[in-house]
């Protein structure tokens, strides 16, 4: 209480428009690999050593160390008496920019506490994991060593793609030693393209439609595919490179076999950085809300992952889903709310489907970056303003001059195109922005886990020594303090209202009033403990449930009431027995 | 070499866990197995774990070399979990097709462990009882997990009606915050956790059997077109020990290990764990049969049963794309081996048993395994009824009556607890009684030998029915000089196919991969690598490649079978008027 005044003092002396004060001097508009991304984290955390706390969950296939910053305030309470959010990036290694959102997020927290009062009240009844990467050693991979934009999703324990016995034999080649993997183009007189004359940069397809004299154009060059050489000697090029499998299918909600979902690896959390996660994430039942960055695409995605899951989402929990989803879209230019098997494609065993499937709990996957934001009105971009783009902001950073290589089997190739950077990666001068505005939105997230608080009151004296105790325990945010998934499959424990009295056998009888918030109705009766109540459905996002008790109990005295939930903090309320509240 | 005595079978008749261990027994012989004297109850005749670990280790120890006992994980409670390997060739090169042998996963079937632990010692001791061991083992690697899951063989012993087998951390069952806090209870005293009749049945929990008139034992559902009205329900026997107004709702125990594998894992059960493989007795089970990718087949004694009848080929999961129990194109092979079992053991009846993630369901539909379940024995028949009993009327459920009448008429009435009335102190009025535990589950102990025997021929048959893909022949021929087209002709003359269907839908199982090691100059005509999916039992298939060879050189290739065998091709000059040479390669994995 005395605090309050104080942070607003503080924040009345900042211009509103500067940034915060950065207590761990950390700029982030700039990419880093996983050793540096660590350092930055570590460094947040000891520069907050009150509110953050590092911790380390595991070690990846390639014993890199798996890491969550846990930011909880200790004197507003310990972490499992608040609702915790979870937010993870970088699951599919290429994918890096999730990794600089998170650390962002991270470190904005540990700014604005005492700063923003908003946010510092929010960052004391909550608390956050940050898990800035799932897969370090993919990570660490894409910024070492040559990849494409779209290369490595995996992470690095070996697995046998082309089933020939041998682990990770013939994966891509750097040929130009430009430190990407880019295209192959080999002269061809029946090609199937023609470099462009405008711009010798570009192959353009030739037409396969025949011309008025039955003759069919030929071109002068032929893709031949992603720059690599066989490696083992069995006539193919690139089939089984590093890793090869998907830790975004591996989770164990609808997981499915290789056969059905391809990476899926061969069981649920079959490897060491999705088992960490989980254990982690299966041990902290307070996580009401769930955050993953991956890249790219400009998506606010929710689950089902597959059609025949859309009753795992019933109306009640979609309430809260569109709002949080709706808010989102007005924060991130560029960015759409979407479904992932309607709008993306099929995943089975996501990560996200396991936590709001199978867990119960409200989560998104946020695709980052959109090219549509190149555009001066949000619009999709064509191939050549694409093009523009590259040349005139990025000053052709993202392509390397193609460039004669020997080839072992295809002879003398051009090798050379658009590097990693070039497509989905967020631009480094625009990274500051993609990452404050998704903090934005998770912790607007954030915001909308369960808040508890009494409504109405009233005791009402049956006579003989007898009250009828009525209640109204409301949640002032959009998420349940059970979603309706969690109550539909028994997910967890329900909530609890326990009623204290000097002797416990007063407790006559209780149940829950059927419309919410209205006192003068009849209740339910429960048919066993009835100064226990097991509150299967929780109570509704910005809504209340009325319970009742009818308790024998001396005038006077005073009844106390707790109400717990896995999500929210615990609410306690006293009445005094004498007639009071109003119907 | 002194045969040993059998270490099984003589502690399988152990009437009594806390009895001291009895000296061995002399050697009887195999096809005339000893004939114990019938012991009281089915539960006694068990021996405990220490003594049936310890008889695991004497096996390995008098087996000359044959059998090793080897450690494939820990337990949630710090037990090894063994497995036996069974070979005629300790130190073999070259792989034979193997068979895995897996019981014990739960507490209920703890005979099939007994019978899985005697099927290895026949064979390691050569004993010829039914099956020509040594032949068979010339051919044949075995494996044996005879008890998957110690803890629950443990505790089972221990406390078999109220522990079917969960093991791990517990698990709050009815989500309550409070943990195994009411399990099912011995209320009468009587030493058994049975059933309960509930006689005064609340308007919200209403009754919903009718005792049998042909044996009031037994119940059914009332006939509502006759008016007939429903005189109680059935519940397990237990107190309300929370008042939660619920009776035996939260038992002891955490996760139920054949319930926690990948396959239709049911993922909001209490007991299935809170993910595939979480119980640590599960996940060992899945790294043996991921780091041990030769195996043949898979046999399993507990719970299911796929033999005495064919599995279910048309029904397929939610996706549509992975079978619930079979694939279509596997039903003939299961329906095959189907009937070497009925042959070789007898058993023609089985009972109905959860499927959903368990072990055998795993290995066949994520693995690509030929998984064949046992239900160990089946329900004898009955001796014939007395006279004055063969007009009674017909009983709704015949095989639950007829497993009273095998109690009855020859086990001595020990199948089944006479309900007794008893005032429950929540319940009111009830009847306590029922089925004895595991009566309908644990064969008696006489039983044991025989069906030792007859696990064991049938294993022997499953053995003789492998896959057996070779290369038949090698030609070569010389198309112009310096230019040689070699031809690999193979043949799988055994009885499975090279790969069920299922394998070949996930591709858990590598192909037979064919390997020409030329230099892509020299290569004219063909893949490098070329491959072959798919080898019935009596089906033959050929490979050819063109290549410039130089004459007084040689062309290899390398054959690799999904077994994890390799060989080596030669084509050199002399294949010209021979044929190629098949030279023995060994293990690849």
């Amino acid at each position: 209480m005395v605090m309050a005044p104080m942070i607003v003092i503080a924040a009345a002396a900042l211009a509103p428009q500067d940034a915060l004060p950065s207590k761990s001097g950390i700029a982030w508009n700039r990419y880093r690999d996983y050793d540096e991304l660590l350092a930055a984290v570590r460094q947040v955390a000891a520069r907050s050593p009150n509110l953050v706390r590092i911790e380390e969950i595991g070690k990846s296939a390639l014993g890199r160390p798996m890491v969550v910053a846990i930011v909880n305030n200790p004197t507003t309470g310990p972490e499992a008496s608040k609702p915790a959010m979870w937010i993870d990036g970088n699951i599919h290694g290429n994918e890096v920019q999730a990794g600089e959102v998170v650390g962002y997020t991270l470190d904005a927290l540990c700014n604005a506490h005492g700063q923003v009062p908003g946010l510092t009240e929010l960052i004391d009844r909550s608390v956050f994991y940050l898990c800035p990467s799932v897969n370090p050693d993919g990570r660490d991979e894409w910024f070492s060593k040559a990849h494409t934009p779209n290369s490595n999703r995996t992470g690095l324990q070996p697995f046998d793609n082309d089933r020939d016995g041998e682990l990770d034999e013939d994966g891509p080649d750097d040929l130009d030693g430009d430190g990407s993997i880019g295209q192959m183009w080999r002269k061809d007189p029946n090609g199937t393209h023609r470099r462009d004359p405008r711009d010798p940069r570009r192959f353009t397809p030739v037409s396969r439609e025949p011309k008025p004299d039955g003759t069919v154009e030929r071109g002068d060059w032929s893709f031949a595919g992603e720059e690599g050489i066989d490696n083992d000697g069995d006539g193919r090029v690139n089939e089984d490179g590093q890793g090869g499998y998907d830790m975004n299918r591996n989770w164990p909600s609808d997981w499915q076999p290789d056969h059905v979902q391809r990476g899926a690896g061969p069981w649920p959390l079959s490897y060491p950085e999705t088992r960490c996660v989980a254990e982690f994430i299966l041990a902290r039942p307070n996580i009401a809300a769930v955050q993953s960055y991956h890249n790219a695409g400009g998506m606010i995605l929710r689950g089902p992952g597959v059609q025949y899951n859309e009753s795992a989402y019933p109306a009640s929990d979609r309430a809260a889903y569109d709002a949080i989803a709706a808010a989102g879209a007005q924060m991130l230019p560029g960015y759409r709310p979407m479904i992932i098997y309607k709008d993306l494609y099929t995943v089975h065993g996501g990560f996200v489907n396991w936590t709001a499937e199978g867990l119960g709990v409200v989560s998104f996957t946020n695709e980052l970056w959109t090219d549509d934001r190149i555009m001066q009105n949000g619009s999709a971009p064509t191939e050549e303003q694409r093009t523009r783009w590259r040349d005139d902001v990025l000053f052709g950073r993202t392509f390397k001059d193609w460039t004669e290589v020997q080839h072992p089997t295809l002879g003398t190739i051009l090798v050379g195109g658009q590097n990693k950077w070039s497509s989905r990666a967020t631009p480094h001068f625009m990274l500051e922005e993609e990452c404050h505005r998704n903090f934005a939105f998770t912790t607007f997230h954030a915001s909308q886990m369960p808040l508890l608080r009494a409504g109405h009151t009233r005791v009402r004296s049956l006579g003989e020594g007898v009250w009828e105790v009525s209640v109204e325990i409301c949640n002032d945010r959009r998420i349940p303090t059970r979603t309706g998934r969690a109550a539909d499959r028994g997910i967890a424990q329900p909530d609890l209202l326990t009623i204290g009295l000097s002797d416990p056998a007063g407790v006559v009888a209780a149940g829950g009033v059927a419309e919410g918030g209205v006192l003068d109705r009849t209740y339910s009766p429960v048919k066993a403990e009835p100064a226990r109540l097991r509150v299967e459905r929780g109570i509704p996002g910005l809504g209340s449930t009325v319970f009742r008790f009818i308790v024998r109990a001396n005038a006077g005295s005073t009844v106390r009431l707790r109400y717990e939930s896995q999500k929210a903090s615990p609410l306690d309320i006293e009445l005094l027995m004498q007639e009071s509240g109003s119907p | 070499m002194m045969i040993a005595p059998l270490v099984v079978l003589q502690l399988a008749f152990v009437q009594d866990a806390a009895a001291p261990a009895q000296p061995p027994a002399p050697a009887a012989p195999a096809t005339e197995p000893a004939k114990p004297a019938p012991p009281p109850t089915s539960f006694g005749e068990l021996i405990s774990l220490e003594a049936l670990e310890q008889s695991l280790r004497q096996l390995a120890a008098s087996s000359d070399g044959k059998v090793t006992l080897a450690s494939i994980g820990t337990s949630t409670a710090g037990r090894t979990i063994h497995a036996l390997h069974v070979t005629s060739e300790p130190k073999r090169k070259v792989p034979v097709p193997a068979v895995l042998i897996v019981a014990g996963l739960d507490g209920w079937h703890r005979s099939g462990s007994l019978v899985a632990a005697g099927v290895a010692e026949r064979f390691a001791l050569e004993q010829r009882a039914a099956i020509d061991a040594r032949t068979v083992l010339d051919g044949l690697d075995l494996w044996v997990i005879p008890i998957a899951n110690p803890d629950a063989w443990a505790v089972g012993l221990a406390r078999p009606q109220d522990h079917a087998g969960r093991v791990g951390a517990r698990i709050d069952d009815d989500r309550d915050g409070r943990v195994d806090e009411d399990a099912p209870r011995d209320v009468n005293g009587d030493g058994v956790i049975a059933m309960m009749r509930r006689l005064d049945c609340p308007s919200d929990a209403p009754a919903t059997r009718v005792a049998d008139a042909a044996d009031p034992r037994l119940d059914r559902a009332p006939d509502g077109a006759k008016g007939e009205l429903a005189a109680f329900s059935l519940m397990v026997e237990g107190l309300d020990q929370d008042g939660d107004g619920s009776v035996g709702e939260d038992a002891i125990g955490g996760i139920t290990v054949d319930a926690n594998f990948p396959h239709l894992w049911r993922e909001f059960a209490a007991d299935a764990g809170r993910f595939p493989l979480e119980a640590p007795e599960a996940k060992a089970l899945a790294e043996f049969i991921r780091t041990h990718p030769g195996l043949g087949a898979v046999y399993v004694l507990g719970r299911q049963d796929s033999l005495a009848r064919t599995p279910n080929h048309e029904r397929r999961d939610i996706t549509g794309r992975t079978p619930v129990f079979i694939d279509g194109d596997d039903k003939a092979l299961y329906e095959r081996i189907g009937k070497l079992y009925r042959d070789s053991t007898g058993i023609e009846r089985a009972r109905d048993a959860a499927h959903e993630g368990s072990f055998a369901a795993w290995c066949y539909a994520h693995r690509g395994l030929p998984t064949f379940c046992s239900q160990v024995w089946q329900r004898p028949d009955p001796s014939p009824p007395p006279e004055d009993k063969k007009d009674a009327p017909k009983p709704a459920d015949e095989d639950a009556a007829a497993w009273l009448a095998w109690s009855d008429r020859d086990q001595g009435s020990r199948g089944f607890l006479p309900w007794k009335p008893f005032d429950h102190p929540s319940l009111g009025k009830v009847e306590i009684g029922g089925w004895a535990p595991g009566f309908r589950t644990e064969p008696p102990s006489a039983m044991l030998p025989e069906l030792i025997t007859k696990h064991a021929g049938f294993v022997a048959a499953l053995a003789g029915e492998s896959a057996r893909v070779r290369v038949e022949r090698v030609k070569a021929r010389e198309v112009a000089p310096g230019v040689t087209e070699i031809t690999v002709d193979l043949v799988n003359d055994g009885r499975m196919p090279m790969t069920t269907a299922m394998a070949r839908t996930n591709d858990a199982i590598p192909p037979l991969r064919l390997r020409a090691k030329v230099g892509i100059d020299a290569l004219l005509s063909g893949d490098v690598e070329r491959r072959i999916e798919r080898l019935d039992p009596g089906s033959r298939a050929s490979v050819s490649w063109t290549v410039r060879r130089a004459p007084k050189t040689h062309i290899e290739i390398g054959v690799h079978y999904p077994s994890g065998r390799f060989d080596r091709v030669i084509v050199d000059d002399d294949a010209l008027l021979y044929g190629g040479r098949v030279l023995e390669g060994g293990w690849e994995w």
